[in-house]
């Protein structure tokens, strides 16, 4: 009972296809951008570990994000970039990517200055 | 209610070792200064960690959820940022001890650039003791991935030898041997030799350590145009809680 308690409990990393699938669930709150010129929208968010959306990049409108309710997660923060088509007002949601933030450098060695180490690698004798 | 929560966790459920264990693991290291070579920075890791079942495959292998509850990180005796609380990894593993693969080892990174130093984690939680009989001595390997980024691709082999000191109700085996990483990161060569020696207490079926202690040392080293080396050395101590 504890095990199926437990499992239940823990929060899931935030995937780019879970981000796309609530979206997509609730289009409905993208309504105010209808009135957006007939072309492709690229529209960067950040979704905080609580769940809570923030429009980063692209058109105002997008600032409505924060309506959607996604899942919790046990990252800081998860920023996505989604491509969103508008023709005669209706919205077509069409890719959905994370941006990758941060990537650890030379994996295994314990250093502050990794940069200059990669340097120094690269540098000929 | 049961039939609800098994629903919500998308698995069958694991019979009939069904399970969380919870365990303390302190990982004492001292990583040679790259700018000083003579200088050692002192860095001690500790976890919280809460490992509870998923799946059973075919294979019998079994996945299991990691998970960091808690813990603290210090570098020179003041505190790091700490980001592990409530990340996780999935293991698959053989339930007598044998380690097949991790998922999600880069979410450990993303927010805590230290822990990628500290892969011995895997090995502190498997290390593999063959079947042995009193005053027998006995290879084995303990083997593991490393993938903290997606560009890495290694793999670190622990080749030991075990001696059986004590059976009661659970068994206490010690051993020694030595460690080979070997593998890639972007264009770059990894590479690392070393020793290492400790004390494992394990059921008598095996499976992971309700205790290990040791010591390891090792020199890692990445070469492109040249190679730069850093010496290791690590403490370990981890034990089953519940």
């Amino acid at each position: 009972m504890i095990f199926m308690f437990i499992c239940a409990w823990a929060q899931d990393y935030l995937s780019a296809e879970t981000v796309e699938k609530k979206l997509i669930e609730q289009k409905d709150v993208f309504s105010a951008c209808s009135g957006l010129e007939d072309q492709l929208h690229t529209v960067r968010f950040s979704v905080a570990a609580n769940g809570t959306a923030k429009r980063i990049e692209g058109d105002e409108c997008f600032s409505i994000l924060s309506k959607v309710i996604f899942p919790s997660h046990p990252s800081k923060e998860r920023t996505f970039i989604w491509r969103v088509a508008i023709q005669k007002g209706v919205l077509f949601p069409q890719t959905l990517v994370r941006e990758r933030g941060y990537s650890v450098m030379l994996p295994g060695l314990f250093a502050i200055d990794k940069l200059k180490i990669m340097t120094q690698l690269e540098e000929k004798k | 209610m049961l039939s609800f929560l098994f629903l919500s966790c998308l698995h069958s459920p694991i019979q009939p070792k069904s399970y969380v264990h919870q365990y303390h693991v302190q990982i004492d290291a001292r990583f040679q200064n790259m700018e000083d070579k003579s200088i050692y920075d002192q860095m001690t890791l500790e976890l919280d960690l809460q490992l509870s079942p998923d799946v059973r495959f075919k294979d019998d292998s079994v996945s299991y959820r990691l998970m960091v509850s808690d813990g603290k990180a210090t570098k020179n005796g003041e505190s790091l940022p700490f980001a592990l609380r409530e990340k996780w990894v999935e293991l698959r593993a053989f339930e007598f001890g044998e380690l097949l693969s991790i998922m999600h080892m880069e979410e450990w990174v993303e927010e805590n650039p230290y822990i990628d130093a500290f892969d011995i984690l895997w090995f502190v939680f498997y290390p593999n003791p063959p079947n042995i009989e009193k005053k027998e001595k006995r290879m084995s390997l303990s083997r593991y991935p490393l993938q903290y980024a997606e560009s890495q691709k290694s793999r670190a082999v622990l080749q030991n030898t075990w001696e059986l000191v004590g059976v009661d109700a659970q068994v206490r085996l010690q051993y020694e041997g030595n460690i080979d990483i070997r593998g890639t990161w972007q264009d770059l060569r990894l590479s690392s030799k070393g020793n290492q020696e400790g004390t494992v207490v394990v059921e008598k079926s095996g499976g992971i350590p309700s205790s290990h202690t040791g010591k390891l040392k090792r020199t890692l080293c990445y070469t492109k145009a040249q190679t730069l080396c850093q010496k290791q050395e690590f403490e370990y101590k981890m034990e089953r809680r519940q």
